[in-house]
């Protein structure tokens, strides 16, 4: 089983995203911080990371730079995921080291499918 | 009221001068020159007459003197003494006989003593006198005016003798009175005298006639016709022919006559023709001065109706001000409120755009979480339970979607949202948007097909799925039968316009009444129709699609419609954003 890592301070959102990759047979492990979410990322080495963008402490632009800084592993993909009036920092989320981006809403259906699109992964 | 007065002869200007005849002046005048330049001709006359018998009398006397001196040369010459001559006194008597006006001739000797005279009684005196002195020491003859010792004024002529040695031995004296040139003199005015008046006189006479004849009695006559003409008579006829300027001045007043007898004529008739005028005149000026009077009592009307229609002017203008001033604190009173509206609004789209986040998170869950659990991922579930769900599950997307239509209408207000222009094929864009329709359409059974629209757009790409999503799921929601279609063209910009897209989404749907399509973009309107209360819509999406065209997209949208066969909605943007 796969891990992946997300990082979500509502813990709504958390639950509900950890549904659907569970759903989809993923291992989920979670961090509510963005400090939690770079050492975990960084640890435990995910398959990939879903991050909100909007954070406590280290917001989630500065945590994808950390975690590309690491140079633990460079390559894990990053989905963020952010409000939908953060349209405008698009550039700014792709300049961090972020892989793709969604907005809010997450239709939990239909996320880990575009999740895989996005890394390149044919449905499982 | 016309006097001729400028025919008045001007009668005491002459007069004035002198009461003389001009004749008489002349005469006068000429006299009083004769007389004067003869007067001073004749006193030069006797003056030069005077002097030239004096010297003539002189140079005798010294004639004789010197007849005298050459006998009593010759005797010296012989070798007789001055003082022993004989005969001489009879010589000097003979003398004075031969030349009655010489009163006295002698010789004396160098000491003054007479040695011979003419009147022996006095031969042997010796004369100490002043003149003889002179005599003495003259060497040259000489006259000297000589008061003798008889008491009377003579002429006394000196001769010196003087020997062939040149020895001055005495003198010869003789002398004249000085009566005898005064006497000759005086005959000689008193001729003078009486040739002058006799000429003078008969000077006198031929001028008095001759002045007479050629000036007075042509100038009276002149004068007689110049008083007859004056006195009206014009038919007199001067002659005078005398052909000088007298005879000239006769025939200028015979034309001046027959000039003023014309003018005369045409004065009179000219004088009645103005009389007759001014009578006309006169009946004019009545007519004036009544016309007049009537003007100023118009005048006067007028003038009062002026200073009425001033004095209302003058209130409105004050009622004016009054609303003017009214005006302007009704302006300020506005602006102010302007401004606080504004700031209102500016509060509202805040209020708004920060409560967005709020509402949205916990609708995110309950749709999130509605829809895992009617999708049976935690477990097994009853159809009673699902269609309660998919209730559920519909309402927050709905409630979702008009939160975020109500978040962008008041962004676009507020001017807050821009526009990120980026690269892309529309034939993309609008393949995602059929995608996300798609299950809509097929559910309904209608198609949805999307024409050939592959173009390289460089605008907003995200309003611009949005706009094309609004028009397609507006489209479906109202189609029941038949389907939608999407198509586009490129439109070449002429001039400085730009390239355009224009993109066209055709249903054949229920269609609008042509008096409801101009309130087809305004917010919250939506058309009573058979389908309102089954199809699901906030009433914002066509003017949110409207607002984001033109204020975001810079373009345009329009619509067509035919009520229950269809309608065409067509969105104008430029290809590339300006």
């Amino acid at each position: 089983m796969k891990k992946v890592l997300v990082i979500e301070d509502n813990r709504d959102n958390l639950r509900l995203i950890t549904y659907s990759l569970e759903h989809a047979g993923y291992g989920v492990i979670c961090a509510v911080t963005g400090e939690d979410g770079v050492e975990m990322a960084i640890k435990e080495r995910p398959f990939f990371i879903v991050m909100d963008i909007n954070l406590p402490g280290i917001d989630g632009l500065e945590a994808i730079r950390q975690i590309r800084a690491s140079g633990a592993d460079g390559t894990i993909p990053i989905i963020a995921i952010t409000s939908y009036a953060m349209s405008g920092d698009r550039d700014r989320i792709f300049a961090a080291g972020c892989s793709a981006y969604f907005e809010k809403p997450i239709d939990p259906l239909t996320i880990v499918e575009r999740i895989h699109e996005v890394i390149g992964i044919q449905g499982r | 009221m016309f006097q001729l007065n400028y025919f008045r002869w001007p009668e005491k200007t002459l007069s004035a001068r002198s009461s003389m005849k001009l004749g008489k002046k002349i005469l006068l005048i000429v006299i009083s020159v004769l007389f004067v330049s003869l007067s001073i001709s004749s006193a030069v006359l006797v003056v030069n007459f005077k002097k030239s018998y004096t010297e003539a009398l002189l140079t005798g006397s010294y004639g004789l003197g010197q007849s005298l001196n050459s006998i009593v040369t010759e005797l010296l010459s012989l070798g007789l003494p001055l003082e022993s001559f004989t005969g001489m006194d009879s010589k000097c008597a003979q003398l004075l006989k031969n030349n009655p006006h010489i009163t006295y001739a002698g010789i004396a000797d160098i000491s003054g003593r007479i040695l011979y005279n003419g009147d022996s009684s006095l031969v042997g005196k010796v004369m100490t006198d002043k003149v003889m002195k002179t005599s003495i020491a003259s060497l040259k003859p000489i006259t000297q005016l000589y008061r003798r010792f008889d008491g009377l004024d003579y002429y006394d002529v000196t001769i010196p003798i003087i020997d062939a040695a040149n020895v001055h031995l005495g003198m010869i004296r003789l002398g004249f009175r000085t009566t005898v040139v005064n006497d000759k003199v005086f005959t000689a005015l008193l001729q003078v005298i009486i040739n002058f008046s006799i000429s003078f006189i008969v000077i006198a006479v031929l001028l008095n006639y001759f002045i007479s004849r050629f000036v007075t009695r042509p100038v009276i006559s002149i004068s007689e016709h110049a008083k007859e003409i004056a006195g009206g008579d014009y038919d007199v006829n001067l002659a005078v022919t005398t052909g000088d300027e007298l005879g000239n001045l006769a025939d200028s007043i015979n034309r001046l006559s027959c000039e003023v007898k014309r003018n005369t004529c045409d004065l009179e008739a000219a004088n009645s023709e103005l009389k007759l005028k001014l009578i006309e005149r006169e009946a004019a000026d009545l007519e004036l001065t009544r016309y007049r009077e009537h003007l100023e009592e118009l005048v006067e009307e007028r003038t009062a109706e002026l200073h009425q229609r001033s004095a209302e002017l003058l209130e409105s203008q004050q009622a004016l001000m009054n609303i003017v001033e009214d005006l302007n604190e009704k302006s300020a009173d506005l602006q102010e409120a302007n401004s606080r509206l504004q700031e209102v609004d500016r509060l509202k789209s805040m209020f708004i755009a920060s409560m967005s986040h709020e509402l949205r998170t916990p609708l995110n869950s309950i749709i999130g979480f509605s829809s895992i659990l009617h999708d049976g991922w935690i477990g097994p579930i009853n159809a009673e339970q699902k269609e309660n769900l998919a209730i559920i599950l519909r309402c927050g997307k709905h409630l979702l979607n008009l939160i975020n239509d109500v978040i962008d209408v008041s962004k676009v207000e507020a001017g807050r949202i821009e526009s990120v222009a980026e690269e892309f094929d529309l034939q993309g864009l609008v393949d995602e948007a059929v995608s996300l329709v798609r299950k809509e359409a097929d559910g309904k059974g209608i198609f949805l097909r999307v024409e050939n629209v592959h173009l390289q757009m460089r605008t907003d790409r995200r309003r611009l799925l949005q706009c094309v999503l609004n028009l397609l799921s507006n489209a479906l929601k109202y189609t029941e039968s038949g389907g939608v279609t999407v198509t586009s063209r490129l439109v070449p910009g002429a001039g400085e316009m730009l390239d355009t897209m224009e993109l066209c989404v055709t249903d054949t749907g229920i269609g609008i009444r042509e008096e409801n399509l101009p309130r087809m973009f305004e917010p919250f309107v939506r058309l009573a129709s058979p389908l309102q209360s089954t199809v699901p819509g906030t009433g914002l999406g066509l003017y949110l699609t409207r607002k984001l065209t033109v204020d975001v997209l810079k373009g345009d949208i329009t619509m067509t419609s035919e009520y229950s066969r269809g309608s065409c909605f067509t969105i104008k943007v430029p290809v590339r954003l300006p």
